[in-house]
């Protein structure tokens, strides 16, 4: 088998149970993998070859022996350096956090340990998921493998670089304004924000308490949906449905609301964002669903109150460290955390207020579809060290409504620009119906072919 | 804005600044203090400028509320 790296972890599990493949094998030829691509690259922070060699020995005796944890028993994944491995650095990319090394794993790290996950290394993130690309900080910026010279997306741009060039087949990252999505979409895979509280912070470096979400990034929907089983809380009664298990039931007959007001009208989006989109629900349509325009509040209502929750939520993890240290952050960092220390507890619950509002207007548009549908970034990936452009489409992207509102939100790639560059969208669900949104994301990926569709910039074999 | 608007309103940053407990921050790096206090008056003002939208509700129980 010469192309492993490029296997799902569905198609790992498949060729471990029919012995045609060894978490040896695959770990040696990621670690290969590795060696070529992350020099220009930068995915990871931290890559223990000794840990993961050990854990796919570990790993091979225990399959061989008939001792299988489950479907992702050794399943080599990258974990964004903002969640706790024991023994490990939390950097969270940070001058800050540089030498703390954590005591014990993040409980979403012990669902992966108790089944057999082999843990590949720590990926790159945008400072405390917070700053953006930077240059200022003890590590590189991670780097757009479809084009180094672009915005790989963030803050969880070490996963998605690495799964893009075929580093390894699975990641967790974290989104707390879309942190999951952007860079899913910029590297042309796909990521999973869940619901509110789906899946357990603890142990997981906070940036803002009531919008932070831990979830899934991958190549493949049926890959998201073996990660999240095994990291998402039970309900309380201990029993759960797979979140795969509607996988192959296609699209006939799904409601799908397409927000088009969020990029046509509350901001623009650039015409090769457009033409994705009109084309995803012509795709959609063929499919068999039922697809039609809804209407929710603007972005700008959104953002409004997104950015005070935001800025206060953050100034409340940073603001000593910021007045102690302030030169141990980038400069990027520095200007986005420092605006909450001039925010009120009055303004804090205006927003919080508002929220309700938010939350109950995207409730309301589930009583007439099953999905929304939603451009995910408004415009291509920038270049990644031109610093204005960065800037400028920062905030252009149709991600932190469902932060707000708690909504599950998935990115899948939607085609490529006319530069090479991964376009993508949104699927939206029901709070707890992460089901149908990876219903909806498997079968449009599934008529796309996009899973199999990989950058020309790296090796293709 | 006159320029005494501008040095008043400077004056008043300072202290928001030491209030916050900032003023290593402001010796340090200035500029960065005065983009994120711009930054904290555009967002004030965007979230005031919600006042005159409908939908305002009362707090829920808990800080999120997804059902």
């Amino acid at each position: 088998m010469n192309d492993m790296h490029w296997l799902t972890a569905t198609e790992i599990a498949a060729a471990y149970a029919a012995r045609t493949l060894s978490p040896v094998e695959l770990v040696g030829a990621l670690l290969e993998r590795i060696a070529t691509e992350d020099a220009s690259l930068n995915a990871f922070i931290l890559l223990d070859a000794e840990m993961a060699l050990d854990a796919a020995r570990m790993a091979e005796k225990e399959i061989a022996a008939g001792r299988t944890c489950g479907p992702l028993h050794g399943v080599p994944i990258g974990i964004k350096d903002i969640i706790d491995i024991a023994g490990l650095p939390t950097t969270c990319h940070s001058k800050i956090k540089v030498n703390d090394i954590a005591d014990a794993d993040a409980t979403v790290v012990s669902r992966l340990r108790a089944a057999g996950v082999i843990f590949l290394g720590k990926m790159a993130l945008h400072e405390f998921a917070i700053g953006g690309p930077a240059y200022d900080l003890p590590f590189p910026p991670a780097r757009n493998p479809w084009n180094r010279n672009h915005h790989p997306g963030g803050s969880s741009s070490g996963c998605g670089a690495g799964l893009a060039a075929g580093m390894l087949p699975i990641a967790l990252g974290t989104d707390t304004g879309g942190s999951i999505r952007n860079p899913a979409g910029h590297c042309g895979v796909v990521g999973l924000k869940p619901t509110y509280n789906l899946v357990p912070r603890q142990g997981v470096f906070p940036l803002c308490m009531t919008l932070d979400h831990v979830g899934p990034m991958a190549r493949s929907v049926p890959d998201l949906a073996l990660l999240l089983d095994t990291i998402a809380n039970c309900k309380s009664d201990g029993n759960r449905r797979s979140f795969g298990v509607d996988l192959e039931r296609g699209l006939r007959g799904l409601r799908i609301g397409l927000v088009r007001q969020f990029h046509e009208t509350d901001m623009p989006a650039s015409p090769e964002i457009s033409a994705a989109i009109d084309e995803v629900v012509r795709v959609l349509r063929e499919e068999g669903a039922l697809v039609r325009d809804i209407g929710l509040p603007s972005l700008q209502e959104f953002s409004a109150v997104q950015r005070v929750i935001f800025h206060s939520e953050s100034w409340h993890v940073h603001g000593k460290w910021l007045a102690q240290r302030p030169a141990d952050y980038s400069g990027i960092s520095r200007r986005k955390l420092i605006p909450g220390a001039f925010l009120s507890a009055g303004n804090y619950l205006q927003a919080q207020q508002r929220r309700t509002h938010l939350v109950d207007a995207v409730d309301d548009a589930f009583r007439h579809v099953d999905i929304l549908l939603t451009a995910n970034s408004l415009d291509p990936a920038c270049e990644i060290d031109d610093q204005d452009e960065c800037t400028r489409t920062y905030g252009r992207q149709a991600r932190s409504p469902f932060n707000l509102t708690g909504h599950p939100a998935l990115a899948v790639m939607a085609g490529l620009s006319q530069a090479g560059l991964p376009l993508s969208v949104q699927f939206v669900g029901r709070a707890h119906d992460e089901i149908t949104v990876l219903r909806a994301g498997a079968a449009y990926q599934r008529a796309t072919g996009s899973e199999y569709l990989h950058p020309p910039s790296v090796s293709t074999t | 804005m006159t320029n005494q608007d501008i040095q008043e309103r400077n004056v008043v940053m300072l202290l928001m600044a030491q209030d916050a407990g900032l003023e290593k921050a402001l010796a340090q790096f200035p500029d960065d203090v005065a983009i994120a206090m711009n930054t904290a008056t555009q967002v004030r003002e965007a979230l005031s400028a919600l006042e005159n939208v409908p939908g305002q509700r009362q707090l829920p129980a808990g800080p999120m509320d997804v059902k």
